[in-house]
């Protein structure tokens, strides 16, 4: 082995000074603003040309939802009008088991045309949308071509549509969630306006928590996401390079560095697990003290005879669907970030000039031309301000050979 | 280059194709007449067949044959397993520079175009496959027109014409005679007796200019 | 002529397709394996499961609760309305909040440690896996396509982690709620009990079917997807070629192929889904319809009171979540049946390259290199060896070049060296040492290869050429790259050796990744450094200087150089003429020219002196022309 005297002594203990797995890429902005008009308008061009299927669904869904408030209401009637000593009525059943079954007719109807029309829209904006972008993409100036990663561009295509997707399907959903949780509110008011005030008091409370909860909550599932990434760009690129890992023996060195990626991945899960499952002790102790509420009072009140029991029945029905519609939503809002962001990338590529076009009147090169090539005082560069070549004027007859050389041309 | 093809716009002046400005005429019908071939031959995912046929849908195999063995491709072509018909790799990952390239020239005698525009590529391919390419070049440029960047000494002796660029000026232009008669740049490259005057780097050309200038 | 990939490439996805044919007992025996895994963490296993329970449990007294709170408000249970009555009914309610607020407590600890145990065992996997790909030998890689690793590292290694959460528990979860609440139910009245009951089987049987289908489309789909994304990435790869060819409307008729057919398939899914939930839907309500008319018989006949009545429709409506869930939960088993069985069979595989038992590190002393009629074959590579019979020796300061037309084997015998693969028969010593009984560390610390299309890293320069040395100084990373003659380029450059190689060195030139490489093996200080056909994209002038700076490195090291180049190795001490895998002539530059072989067949073809003979314009003659290169150094 050669001697180089003075650095062949290197401190091989401690952390290696030049070593790195994984590339650190800017990580694209994840969350947008939730709303922002230009996206939606330009999004909705592409959604326009199914827009009456999209009125279907939400009819569909509108129905649907009224079918999920009528359910107990039907069981409060049955049991108010049916069941209750000193009012029992056997034809109230029947009516009441008949508007059950049309009910759930209904229901099935619709939740079947909803889902299956949103769904299938979906999927065909999204392959809308991945064709204009694409196709845009084949008349755009190649300077922009140069200078922008396929990569970047195939994330476009796939990982943003793909946002979009999961934004468009769910959205509908939440026409009928907001629906929903106005009609059982509504509801509630309407079978016993202090009963239902009592309890939708509690509704307050987990929008106050949610709202400290959500941005730190936040925080941590981005960081959760950022860190599998990371780990994952690792081990992509421990098995890409393997080779040259096996040649160079960096074998040791890169699993203690890929252990620390990994570690950091495990600990912001685990992390971002706490953030996520924190809310469910909440929600169900606010649920359990609305139902409690609906006991004691509305149990007394049943007792002092001032409410029917079907209604208390009902209310405890509607209790247990109330937090569903919220907690979807709240999922809604970050699943519209996410949506903005991408489609604010989706314009982008849709917005890049075209710079090269068929001027008006352009003429198609017949076949029986003659084969020329010209070149009059031609100046051009790649970039402004360096030509490539300066006022160049040549000729190459029709069926001549002409070779361009000289030292570095391009 | 890529202005022919009107991949870019010139800042002033005018490129002209078949007496027509480039602007004036649609693009594809541009790209129907002018063959381009580039110097990192890009080949899709698919058969040998298609990515020789590429988008001449209308073109028989036979004519795809034709073209292959014209060029010098058929015979490693046939070698592969299921020959045309084999399946490439992502870019053409399973073939070797050399045989992409004659690949290329295939696709290029196929889409069969009066003008010829063509890169020559600069990385060092093993000296069977470039006598392979050098013949084929031939083939591919008969009776066609051909503006070749040409960087490999048998080529540029070949053409019709050569133009010689220094600086993104015209210095000299004529054919290889007449060039050696001047005993200007060309000659002087021509004589620093490298297979390709891309192995001459920058500083060998000044230090020659210097010496040049001294004698 | 045929310059395969080394080994052969790998057909993407066929490397593990024979798993997806495994039988049900490899299948069992996987998911014990998993289940011993995540048995690694005791603790949290225990916590969850128990947690699990009784959460489960807890929220089964739900609807007993609320049953018996209506009857309290009815005055039923209570002797007589009044306070005691009022009181029952605080009773009531108490205990319901307390239950809630418990059950939400044990469930927040089910699910935050149920995902904890699959997170810790992902990790552990991922470290595993990661290990186990960066000894597998070269062969294994190219058998192997590295998509297929990906898939494996990713998402198969996520099949196998979620098991826990999403199988195991789940289980213990329905188990809990079906059968003690069944038990519940039945025992309060037959009737009433097994209607409430009567959609659980069709609903998890549909669930079932349906996840499983989706599962197998799912793969389809994504085949189809990848057919388009692989269009669209080589449309803008190559976009120069498809403007060049005006072949935008072809290439627009090739994506909208592809498209459709992912789209197609895609629509039959959300059909498959939807019409599953609708159905799901529907029988779980109609269920619920035949409780109502039956159990509000039983009211009117006054065998069951009301509360009763609703304790049975609260507790449907709290089985239907966890009741269409199950299908998930089959998929759940069905995914890690098979993702482990893949994933176990790469952690199980055995390594061919590895250190013999007793394995000592080498030890350079004169530096002699020696190949022993060594002979290779790659396998599957067929009945012809890749090489037969190799034998050379060579001291240490000098420089063995070896040439010969493409697939005769040279860059074989380059990775034979440091191991990559090992001699099928013959033997190479380094000092009397066979390389095999040598700690692979050790060899291949001291065996440098530079290849012609190494990989680079996307990180800095600097981090690049100290790839094989992490702790050096940069004094040291400086002196390598000047040797290679980059260390102008870098400190032009903006940002110097901190400089960010783009992906895979994409903003480097062919030359410059070239001369990189050879600064990164440089580090090492080799015995013997290899230089494979890696100077390609050289300029030979280039070429020469760093021959030259290299020089006094050369004294210290056997220095082999591969190339089809000649001017690359005319200056060999010996040079070997390799061809079908043998050696076929071999001596000085000047000795093979004498022999008048094959060697100088090739001089022939790219260096003779030029001798003026008059080229017709036009014509160009088969053979290339050139003169000597020896100007420089």
């Amino acid at each position: 082995m050669s001697t180089q005297s003075d650095d062949d002594k290197e401190d091989t203990s401690g952390r290696p000074t030049k070593a790195v797995v994984g590339s650190h890429r800017d990580e694209e902005e994840v969350f947008g603003k939730a709303y922002d008009p230009r996206i939606i308008r330009r999004i909705w061009s592409f959604v326009k040309p199914y827009q009456s299927r999209i009125f279907i669904s939400v009819a569909a869904v509108l129905v649907f939802t009224l079918t999920q408030l009528a359910i107990p209401l039907v069981i409060r009637y049955a049991i108010d009008h049916g069941m209750t000593k000193g009012r029992l009525d056997q034809s109230v059943m029947i009516a009441a088991i008949g508007a059950f079954s049309a009910i759930i007719l209904i229901n099935y109807a619709a939740s079947y045309v909803q889902e299956s029309v949103v769904g299938k829209v979906a999927e065909n904006v999204l392959s809308d949308l991945r064709r204009a972008m694409f196709s845009h993409l084949q008349r755009v100036s190649l300077s922009f071509m140069d200078k922008t990663e396929v990569g970047r561009l195939m994330s476009r295509l796939q990982g943003d549509v793909n946002s979009m997707q999961e934004f468009l399907e769910t959205s509908v959903m939440s026409v009928g969630d907001i629906v929903l949780l106005f009609g059982i509110v509504s509801v509630l008011l309407w079978l016993d306006f202090r009963l239902g005030l009592l309890t939708l008091s509690t509704m307050p409370v987990l929008f106050i928590v949610r709202l400290f909860w959500l941005p730190r909550a936040k925080v941590a599932f981005m960081a959760a996401h950022e860190t599998n990434s990371i780990a994952n760009g690792a081990l992509a690129e421990g098995i890409h390079g393997v080779r040259t890992v096996q040649s160079l023996e960096r074998q040791h060195v890169n699993f203690d560095l890929y252990d620390e990626k990994v570690l950091a991945n495990l600990n912001a899960h685990l992390t971002s697990a706490k953030y996520a499952q924190v809310m469910v002790p909440i929600v169900d102790t606010l649920t359990g003290i609305a139902m409690a509420t609906v006991i004691v009072v509305g149990g007394s009140m049943v007792l002092s005879h001032s409410l029917d029991i079907g209604v208390m029945v009902a209310f405890l029905f509607y209790i247990q669907r109330f937090f569903d519609p919220i907690r979807s939503l709240t999922m809604q809002y970050s699943v519209m970030q996410r949506a903005m962001a991408s489609g604010q990338r989706i314009s982008e590529v849709l917005d890049v000039p075209v710079d090269v076009s068929d001027r008006q009147g352009a003429v198609a090169l017949s076949r029986d031309m003659d084969g020329s090539v010209e070149f009059r005082n031609v100046t051009f560069g790649y970039r402004p301000n360096q030509p490539v070549l300066k006022n160049i004027s040549f000729r190459v007859n029709p069926g001549e050979t002409v070779a361009l050389v000289g030292p570095w041309i391009g | 280059m890529a202005l022919v093809h009107r991949f870019y716009d010139v800042w002033s002046g005018e490129v002209l194709v078949g007496g027509h400005d480039v602007r004036d005429l649609t693009q594809d019908s541009l790209g129907d007449q002018v063959a381009m071939v580039l110097q990192e031959p890009f080949l899709f995912s698919g058969s040998v067949l298609e990515n020789i046929r590429y988008h001449k849908t209308s073109a028989s195999r036979e004519k795809v044959v034709r073209a292959a063995q014209a060029v010098g491709a058929h015979d490693f072509i046939e070698n592969l397993p299921d020959g045309y018909d084999t399946e490439l790799e992502q870019r053409g990952g399973n073939l070797s520079l050399g045989q992409r390239q004659l690949i290329s020239f295939a696709r290029a005698l196929v889409a069969d175009a009066k003008i010829l525009v063509l890169d020559e590529a600069t990385a060092s391919i093993d000296s069977y496959t470039e006598m392979l390419i050098q013949k084929a070049l031939i083939t591919l440029l008969e009776g066609r027109t051909g503006l070749v960047i040409a960087h490999r000494l048998a080529t540029i002796r070949g053409a019709d014409r050569i133009i010689v660029l220094q600086n993104g000026e015209i210095v000299e232009c004529g054919n290889h005679e007449q060039l050696m008669a001047r005993k200007g740049l060309y000659a002087r490259l021509y004589n620093m007796n490298y297979a390709s005057f891309d192995d001459i780097s920058e500083g060998e050309l000044e230090l020659d200019a210097a010496v040049g200038k001294a004698t | 002529m045929n310059t395969q990939a080394i080994g052969g490439a790998p057909e993407r996805g066929k490397s593990f397709a024979h798993v997806a044919e495994a039988s049900w007992g490899k299948g069992l025996s996987t998911l014990l394996r998993i289940v011993r895994m995540t048995l690694r963490h005791p603790w949290q296993v225990g916590i969850t499961i128990v947690s699990t329970f009784i959460a489960a449990t807890l929220q089964l007294f739900i609807p007993r609760l609320l049953g018996r709170a209506i009857d309290q408000a009815q005055g039923v249970m209570a002797a007589g309305a009044g306070t005691a009555a009022e009181q029952a009914l605080w009773n009531t309610a108490l205990t319901l909040l307390v239950v809630s607020i418990l059950r939400g407590l044990f469930t927040m600890a089910q699910n935050y440690y149920g995902e904890a145990v699959g997170h810790r065992t992902g990790y552990e996997l991922r470290l595993a896996f990661y290990e186990k790909i960066q000894r597998l030998s070269f062969a294994y890689h190219d058998r192997v396509h590295t998509g297929d690793l990906i898939t494996l590292g990713l998402l198969d290694l996520d099949g196998v982690r979620m098991f826990f959460s999403t199988g195991i528990l789940r289980v213990v979860l329905l188990g809990v709620l079906i059968g003690v609440g069944a038990y519940l139910l039945i025992s309060t009245d037959l009737v009433l009990g097994l209607l409430s009951l009567s959609f659980v089987p069709f609903v998890a049987w549909r669930s079932s079917v349906t996840q499983l289908k989706l599962r197998s489309t799912w793969l389809t789909l994504q085949e189809r997807l990848s057919v388009l994304s692989r269009v669209m990435d080589e449309n803008l790869g190559g976009i120069r070629v498809v403007r060049a060819f005006a072949a935008q409307r072809h290439e627009l008729e090739k994506f909208d192929r592809a498209k459709l057919s992912a789209l197609e398939l895609a629509n039959q899914r959300v059909d498959i889904r939807v019409s599953n939930t609708s159905a799901m839907n529907f029988s779980f309500l109609a269920a619920m319809g035949l409780v109502l008319w039956f159990g509000g018989q039983k009211v009117i006949a006054d065998q069951i009171s009301v509360g009763t009545l609703a304790q049975f429709l609260t507790f449907m409506t709290i089985l239907q979540m966890p009741v269409r869930q199950l299908g998930l939960m089959v998929n759940s088993f069905a995914r890690a049946s098979t993702c482990g069985t893949r994933l176990f069979e790469l952690l199980d595989a055995e390594l061919d390259i590895e250190d013999a038992p007793g394995a000592r590190d080498l030890v350079v002393t004169d530096g002699v290199l020696r190949f022993d009629n060594v002979g290779f074959r790659y396998e599957g590579a067929g009945d012809r060896p890749t090489l037969s019979g190799i034998s050379f020796e060579a001291r240490s300061g000098e420089t063995v070049g070896i040439v010969g037309p493409p697939g005769s084997g040279k860059s074989t015998i380059a990775h034979l060296i440091p191991r990559f693969y090992d001699v099928t028969s013959g033997a190479i010593t380094i000092d009397g040492q066979d390389i095999r009984e040598v700690t692979l560390k050790s060899l291949r610390k001291a065996v440098g290869v530079v290849q012609q299309d190494a990989f680079l890293f996307t990180t800095s320069i600097e981090n690049n050429i100290a790839y094989g040395n992490p702790w050096a100084r940069e004094t040291r990373i400086g002196q390598a790259a000047e040797y290679a003659q980059l260390h102008n380029y870098i400190i032009g450059l903006p940002a110097g050796y901190t400089t960010v190689v783009g992906e895979r060195g994409a903003s480097l030139s062919g030359g410059q990744r070239q001369r990189l490489t050879i600064a990164r093996s440089l580090m090492l200080r080799p015995s013997v450094l290899v230089f494979d056909d890696s100077t390609a994209a050289i300029d030979a002038g280039t070429e020469q200087r760093i021959r030259a700076a290299m020089k006094r490195f050369a004294k210290d090291r056997v220095t082999l150089i591969i190339s089809h180049r000649l001017s690359s190795l005319m200056h060999a001490d010996q040079i070997l003429f390799v061809e079908n895998g043998r050696i076929v002539e071999r001596g000085t530059h000047e000795e093979l020219l004498a022999l008048s072989g094959r060697y100088r067949a090739l001089y022939d073809l790219q260096l003779r002196p030029d001798d003026d003979r008059p080229v017709a314009a036009g014509a160009i003659s088969g053979k290339v022309e050139t003169g000597f290169p020896g100007k420089s150094a």
